[in-house]
């Protein structure tokens, strides 16, 4: 278990042996299964958040621009030409489209 | 051949791979479960600090550079942990006692594996042997030679000097020969 190198001090042998003794007593154990299961566990609590805040953001961002985004859609379906105050929703939109990938940012692991 | 842990860990962080840092716990959970057993006397206790290490190790996955071994980071961050609870318990009114034997969490066993062991005792075993040192030098012993890291990598994981290391290692090895009355190396 321990990594040695054929030590030539009695003192030496005497350690590792009782390091590999004492690390023998937890090498049945295994707690990989718990460690796995707690990560997959805190990975979908973690996305379940994520996804609710993307969520609400979006439903924010259309709120705040659903009587702009008809006027858009109105004036493109006629092909009318778009006011500036029109145009500023644009960046809005693509912010809003962009906040799931922008909050998975937040965390690399998601 | 096996997959080095450098290149499972690059697997879990660039690819997001679960599994390849599965396979990182199962190479180093005895080693940090018995890490964490040489620091805290309670076995249940312990895995739940090695369990803690490795979701923290998941977490923080991004931070090895690769310049060291992942074992002395693990072991770095293994300490830190440990470190955090004696914190904590230390503002219990019970404070935790570190470095204690092996017994099963009993408080009279603790106390009878610290009692000082006689020096010829045949075959002492760990509990004993590191009994007679004070805890600085057990941790270096449990960290050289129970993780089997370098003189350089413990300097990194406890930030002392290596001269520091080295001459605790030596301090220790001779208080156990004197104690134990085991001879030098010819």
């Amino acid at each position: 278990m321990t990594d040695h190198n054929k030590p030539s001090d009695p003192l030496d042998d005497l350690l590792y042996a009782a390091f590999d003794r004492d690390m023998a007593n937890v090498a049945s154990i295994d707690i990989s299964g718990q460690v796995m299961k707690s990560l997959q566990r805190r990975l979908r609590l973690r996305a379940a958040v994520l996804g609710l805040s993307a969520f609400l953001g979006l439903c924010l961002v259309v709120a705040f621009t659903l009587p702009g985004l008809n006027e858009l859609l109105g004036r493109l379906a006629s092909a009318q030409p778009l006011s500036p105050s029109l145009m500023a929703v644009l960046p809005v939109i693509v912010v809003g489209a962009l906040a799931p990938w922008l909050l998975t940012m937040v965390d690399d692991r998601i | 051949m096996e997959i080095s842990d450098e290149t499972l860990v690059r697997q879990a962080v660039t690819l997001k791979d679960v599994s390849a840092f599965e396979q990182l716990v199962h190479r180093h959970q005895v080693r940090m479960l018995h890490l964490q057993r040489r620091f805290v006397r309670d076995h249940a206790l312990a895995e739940d600090l090695a369990q803690e290490t490795f979701l923290r190790a998941w977490d923080k996955l991004d931070t090895f550079r690769g310049t060291g071994s992942f074992a002395a980071w693990l072991t770095r961050l293994g300490y830190n942990i440990f470190l955090q609870h004696r914190r904590k318990m230390s503002n219990a009114t019970k404070a935790e006692q570190p470095y204690p034997d092996d017994a099963e969490g009993d408080a009279n066993a603790t106390t009878e594996a610290m009692a000082t062991p006689g020096p010829h005792d045949e075959l002492p075993d760990l509990p004993k042997l590191l009994a007679v040192l004070p805890e600085a030098e057990q941790l270096v012993l449990v960290l050289s030679y129970g993780q089997g890291l370098s003189v350089t990598e413990i300097s990194d994981v406890l930030d002392v000097p290596s001269g520091t290391i080295k001459s605790q290692i030596h301090r220790a090895k001779e208080k156990i020969r004197a104690h134990f009355k085991i001879e030098a190396a010819a």
